[in-house]
């Protein structure tokens, strides 16, 4: 190769625009350096000089370039700042909520979960098709015995969920407790920040007497003191030496405060007793199906050893993955993920048509550029470095929309969406929007510089800037606008449906009266109230205490209030036994209730009577009415009959109340049963108030520092926000896809129009001509809108057909309505062309004012 | 950019060696880019030639802060070769005497120091 020809090709790194200024010169200037140093040795370190001048000098002529062009850029969006305001807006829309949707599917998702090879981790439920459940907790003498007998697993962890006081060290705080078997640790790997964790040591009974605290507690509780470690604490009275800090995360659960070691007794457990989550970690090599196959055989023989306790009992294994994040959050978020990204479809192409827009009204200065001798490839380079610019300005902007949204995100969805407690604008989701932001940059750029590519100096300079990239750039916007309809059709249709389906789901009768309730959970320490008796004692002063208080209307207390999550059931069965009822009785709910519960809270008592508060031997039951038409088809009344109850308790019915929808508005009512309260459990305060029972807190709170001070009160809450967050998955999802389709639908409306407004002006010289030959103003926007409406019904119709595919994906989520509503289709088709037609109609008009004869003159 | 506001010579200081160089070079006459690079070489004793990517690229930001001017008239007509010539424009000239004036400072204070020889 000819020295001077291999120059050439190093002078391809320096930019275009520097190469068509110097290349020549700097060839010249080279042959003559070369001519100057003869020899081998010389010549050879001149080459070797060159080329380190070259690659030291290039990278800072394409930075100079790209701030040139930015230099450029910049001042012609000021010169534009309509058009700059209209592309920023609408790209930092786009941006921004994509990234709030992707953070929240980030946190749920796709974080790390905070196990160690979670693939081979399972949760192992306990199933029994003769009770018809399908996914219950297991117990803890199963558990033991699954350790002891199975081989398909590292090990297993069993988890027990609790509640704790914590008391000394200030104010007395009611804290969320996991105890843990031996094994957890390395089931999980899950480690301590601080400290260590139990040992197999401190899982025997009696040698317990340890805690850890989790990270979030020790910062707030105990200002993050390393010293605690070490130090004994009060939990439910009992003194516990802190001897490590476990992290928040742990993967499954929102929140955790307190560890304790499980430490479990196996003389005093029962093997009927359903308490425990079990993870499992398999062994390399040993697939799923094995394990579930193995612990099944495992689970027949426990059977056949105890057929009191174990019949029907067998075992099911679920990947961790998909226990954590269940099918309805995961449809929930992909819902939003395919709204989301439909929203940054339509707000690209809305940009596009923007750029498209300016690109064409600036043919003239392109034209100019391209017979100055600036090459195309410059030209296309200046529009994706503007649209590059337009999109990182929109981006950043985008990135504040975002922190906003996910910060008002936050706040609803934490105890709705698993894992969603972390949610955050972190690294990953960072990174996420700067990808977002160069990708739409470059796409959108795309739209411009492909209208701009046929254009040529004479056409354009002879059509006065009117040239190639008019009819190209106006059939790619015709284009993208009606992809803005389709896509504002999908949305419209897709929120419609959420909100009919909302609708329907807040008109469900929940069989109680949720509003002027107040609600609040006490759980009385073994050490302090050490009897049932003493316990009651305290309720029964605290609930006359209440009721007492001025606007206090009636109180009662319960195991559990509907809508707030978790549930308890067990089998019972009438002591003579109707032939169609099975010999293990049905599986229902059951909460622990006074009269006053059923009464505070509305439930209608259909026969009998509620609990006589005065007999003290508790051996009474309330049912609800389905499990009565259950228990005894025939219809006969159950008052005064006996039932006994899975853990061999027998009681008389003494009345029959309304059926409750105890944990979500989609399911039918629970069967379910009401007995008298185990006062040292955990129970729920229920307050019917005159007034806004929010008011009543400070009063209630007061009625239980007379009683005991060291009592704490925790989720105090008024029944409507109890109802409120269970709802919020709904709610927000609705909220989200309603906003998004309000977005669309002006963008796609504001996309159309704008198209419309284009043609008028493109065409004003034919239409003028057609004006002047005696046209009617009439047919004239009809022929100038023309475009418009075709490109408005091909979109719908996409969209339509679109929605139809995609809604049926999303059907779980609906709420008695169907994914193929024929009249909301039919409803949206006809006002988004109703909207389609009048955005067309409304820049049409011009078309009509136009003067023939001075259009005619511009030409 | 600096010559917007008022005319500073002392902003652009220190100048890079190119820089200062090529301003030098175009003191006396205009120049175009080869007839630089061997008066820079020959200025400099043979120590410093620039090689073709450094000059023009140098030329091109000198060019843009407004220290050099382009000629539109090439002088040197029998030249076969179309070259561009450039010129030292008034600022470029006042730079070049604000870049000389700190560099005899520097060799001032190095002579104190004992770092250079004493003028005879």
């Amino acid at each position: 190769m000819k020295p001077d020809r291999f120059y050439a090709i190093l002078l391809r790194l320096y930019p275009s625009a520097f190469r068509e200024e110097y290349e020549r010169e700097m060839r010249a200037a080279f042959r003559r350096r070369r001519r100057d140093e003869s020899g081998v040795a010389r010549r050879a370190l001149l080459w070797l000089s060159v080329v380190g001048d070259t690659l030291a000098t290039a990278p800072g002529e394409h930075f100079n370039m790209l701030l040139s062009e930015i230099r450029y850029t910049l001042r012609g969006l000021r010169k534009t700042p309509a058009f700059a305001a209209a592309v920023i807006t609408t790209m930092a829309l786009g941006i921004g909520a994509t990234t709030a949707i992707y953070s929240l599917v980030y946190a749920v998702l796709l974080r790390p979960l905070p196990f160690t090879a979670p693939d081979r981790l399972v949760r192992i439920s306990e199933t029994n098709k003769l009770l018809d459940i399908s996914d219950f907790s297991a117990s803890v003498l199963n558990f033991l015995s699954w350790e002891e007998q199975s081989r398909s697993f590292e090990a297993l962890a069993a988890i027990r969920n609790g509640s704790a006081n914590l008391t000394g060290d200030g104010e007395p705080q009611r804290v969320l407790g996991i105890a843990v078997s031996d094994h957890f640790w390395t089931t999980t790997g899950i480690k301590p920040v601080a400290g260590r964790a139990f040992t197999p040591e401190e899982n025997i009974p009696g040698k317990d007497r340890v805690v850890m605290l989790s990270e979030g507690l020790w910062r707030q509780r105990y200002g993050a003191d390393p010293e605690i470690i070490g130090r004994a604490v009060l939990v439910n009275s009992i003194p516990r030496v802190v001897v490590g800090i476990a992290p928040d995360d742990i993967g499954y659960t929102t929140r955790v405060d307190l560890w304790t070691p499980l430490a479990a007794n196996p003389a005093e457990e029962d093997r009927a007793n359903h308490v425990i989550t079990v993870l499992g970690r398999l062994r390399s090599g040993v697939s799923l199906v094995a394990a579930d196959a193995e612990l099944n055989a495992v689970a027949l023989r426990l059977e056949k050893e105890f057929p009191k306790s174990n019949e029907g009992w067998r075992v099911r294994l679920t990947p961790v993955k998909e226990w954590i994040v269940d099918d309805n959050s995961r449809t929930s978020l992909y819902l939003l993920l395919a709204a989301v990204g439909l929203l940054l479809l339509t707000t690209s192409a809305n940009v596009a048509c923007l750029l498209v827009a300016r690109a064409t009204a600036r043919a003239h200065e392109f034209g100019i550029r391209l017979a100055l001798g600036a090459g195309r490839g410059r030209l296309i380079r200046q529009l994706t470095t503007e649209s590059l610019v337009l999109s990182v300005i929109g981006g950043g902007l985008g990135l504040l929309v975002a922190a906003g949204t996910v910060r008002w995100l936050a706040t609803r969805v934490t105890n709705q969406l698993p894992r969603s407690a972390h949610l955050a604008l972190d690294w990953p989701v960072l990174a996420f929007a700067f990808g977002l932001t160069a990708g739409v940059g470059f796409a959108v750029g795309l739209a411009p510089s492909w209208s701009a590519r046929r254009a040529d100096v004479l056409t354009t300079l002879r059509r006065g800037g009117r040239g190639t990239t008019g009819s190209a750039g106006a059939r790619l916007r015709l284009a993208l606008a009606g992809g803005q309809v389709a896509v504002a059709t999908m949305l419209v249709v897709g929120a419609l449906l959420l909100i009919q389906s909302f609708a329907r789901l807040q008109e469900v009768d929940l069989g109680f009266k949720p509003d002027h309730l107040l609600t609040a959970s006490i759980n009385l320490p073994r050490a302090k109230y050490a009897t049932q008796e003493k316990a009651e004692a305290f309720y029964k002063s605290l609930l006359s205490e209440i009721e007492a208080l001025p606007g206090a209307v009636s109180v009662g207390v319960t195991s559990g209030i509907p809508m707030a999550g978790g549930d308890t059931s067990m089998p019972i069965v009438p002591v003579e036994r109707p032939a169609s009822v099975p010999e293990r009785g049905i599986q229902a709910s059951f909460r622990m209730a006074n009269a006053g519960y059923l009464r505070t809270m509305g439930v209608p008592l259909r026969r009998g009577n509620l609990f006589d508060e005065s007999d003290s031997k508790h051996q009474t039951i309330v049912l609800g009415e389905g499990l009565v038409r259950r228990l005894w088809p025939d219809g006969s009344d159950p008052v005064d009959r006996q039932v006994r109850l899975g853990n061999g308790q027998v009681l008389t019915v003494v009345g029959v109340v309304g059926d409750v929808r105890m944990t979500d508005r989609r399911e039918e009512p629970e069967l379910a049963y009401y007995f008298r309260p185990f006062f040292l459990s955990t129970l729920t305060l229920v307050v019917r108030t005159t007034t806004d029972p929010a008011n009543f807190v400070g009063a209630i709170r007061e009625a239980v520092k007379r009683i005991d001070p060291a009592q704490p009160l925790s989720s105090i809450r008024t029944m409507d926000a109890v109802l409120d967050a269970n709802a919020e998955k709904s709610r927000l999802q609705t909220t989200l896809l309603t906003a998004f389709a309000c977005l669309a639908l002006l963008l796609g409306a504001v996309g159309i129009a704008g198209v419309v407004a284009y043609s008028v002006e493109r065409r004003a010289p034919d239409l003028a001509v057609r004006l002047a030959l005696g046209a009617t103003p009439a047919a004239a926007i009809r022929n100038a809108a023309g475009g418009g409406v075709t490109a408005s019904l091909i979109g719908l119709v996409l969209g339509l057909l679109g929605a139809w595919g995609l809604s049926r994906s999303f059907s779980g989520v609906l709420y008695k309505v169907q994914p193929d509503d024929p009249a909301t289709f039919a409803g949206v088709g006809i006002a988004l062309l109703a909207v389609a037609i009048v955005a067309c109609w409304l820049p049409a008009r011009a078309a009509a004012r136009i003067d023939p004869a001075a259009a005619l003159k511009r030409e | 950019m600096p010559r917007q506001s008022k005319f500073e010579p002392e902003s652009f200081l220190p100048l890079p060696t190119a820089a200062f160089h090529i301003l030098v070079a175009l003191a006396d006459g205009d120049r175009h880019g080869y007839a630089i690079m061997q008066d820079v070489a020959v200025g400099t004793g043979g120590r410093l030639k620039l090689n073709p990517g450094t000059l023009y690229t140098t030329i091109r930001r000198l060019l843009d802060q407004g220290l050099l001017a382009e000629l539109d008239e090439r002088p040197d007509t029998e030249d076969d070769e179309r070259r561009r010539y450039y010129r030292l424009t008034e600022m470029g000239r006042q730079v070049a005497k604000a870049e000389a004036a700190r560099l005899q400072q520097a060799l001032a204070f190095a002579r104190e120091a004992g770092l250079a020889p004493k003028r005879t």
